[in-house]
């Protein structure tokens, strides 16, 4: 960091801290694997159940529950993880979330941002048209700028490694001439198998790193 | 003495303490962090952060509460309003001499 002071560094392990044993990779890449299982699920449903306005408010009502019910799994998941294995070894911290008026201000921002980059993608997607399977890019591009952000503000330098990963495959994904929900599921099933490898790789490490303190250590 | 060194002079001395301004510097980032964690971070002895955690206490800039998670005992620690603002304007003191210096 440019800042001087000789503080801001253990701001900023206190910041990091709830990155540092990869159970935030095993929560995406779970996420990534449910939407994966889906869109697989739509793929092939689609040419039975796909006319009619009834079909889209199931797939677009299935996809919200399934994102919400799984974050909400798989946070529980993670937080069980953390009280098992992290926080008995290296302590808990409780991080500050914004309140009031910031949090208001950054989820109308977050929706502004994701309404510009849907509509650029639409317009994108309708001039350049089924010769490629743009989804699997675009979907890439979104989760490599997310973990690009996110590496930028902890300065943990795996996360500029998942956002190359996950434009690879992306581009990857959108060559290999797949119908777009097909394509869209393999996107996300190999972006969540990384990710959860990933997030198992670092879990290991950490665990290795910092062995399971004797009782005494938490009495004061 | 000149008006720098007299606002050096004025900081906090409670806060002017290497393992205090860690932990109040942790705390500041966090809504809370418990007892082993800032053991951790700042490398004192448990004996030596209940120290410096009982005077930031009663210096109201910290707030303790004992409890536990699961079997485990759990002490918590937060930074008070009082604590925040006073770790604010010890920072600010100290960029500010550093600057005009």
């Amino acid at each position: 960091m440019k800042d001087q002071d000789p503080t801001t560094h253990f701001q900023l392990r206190a910041a990091q801290y709830h990155l540092v044993d990869g159970t935030y990779e095993v929560f995406f890449g779970g996420i990534c694997i449910l939407w994966a299982l889906f869109f697989y699920l739509q793929a092939k449903l689609s040419p039975i159940f796909s006319v009619g306005l009834l079909p889209t408010l199931v797939w677009t009502g299935g996809f919200i529950a399934v994102s919400f019910a799984g974050s909400f799994l798989l946070d529980r998941l993670t937080k069980a993880i953390r009280e098992r294995l992290t926080y008995p070894r290296t302590g808990y911290i409780d991080h500050r979330r914004p309140r009031g008026g910031r949090l208001a201000v950054r989820i109308l921002l977050l929706g502004m941002v994701v309404a510009i980059l849907s509509a650029l993608f639409t317009a994108f997607f309708a001039s350049h048209p089924a010769f490629v399977n743009w989804m699997p890019l675009a979907g890439g591009a979104l989760f490599a700028l997310t973990m690009a952000i996110v590496a930028w503000r902890t300065q943990i330098g795996r996360y500029y490694l998942l956002a190359m990963i996950s434009v690879i495959a992306g581009l990857g994904v959108s060559m290999f001439g797949l119908d777009e929900l097909t394509g869209i599921a393999v996107f996300y099933g190999s972006l969540g198998f990384m990710l959860l490898v990933m997030g198992g790789v670092v879990l290991g490490l950490y665990l290795r790193r910092n062995p399971m303190p004797g009782e005494s250590l938490h009495e004061q | 003495m000149s008006s720098d060194l007299r606002a050096l002079a004025d900081v906090d001395r409670l806060l002017h303490e290497p393992s205090r301004t860690v932990i109040v510097a942790i705390l500041a980032t966090a809504e809370s962090a418990d007892f082993l964690y800032l053991q951790r971070e700042t490398g004192l002895t448990k004996g030596n952060l209940s120290v410096h955690l009982s005077k930031l206490q009663e210096a109201g800039y910290v707030n303790i509460k004992k409890t536990y998670r699961g079997k485990t005992p759990l002490t918590l620690c937060r930074l008070t309003e009082q604590g925040r603002q006073a770790f604010d304007a010890y920072r600010r003191q100290l960029r500010q001499f550093v600057e005009n210096t």
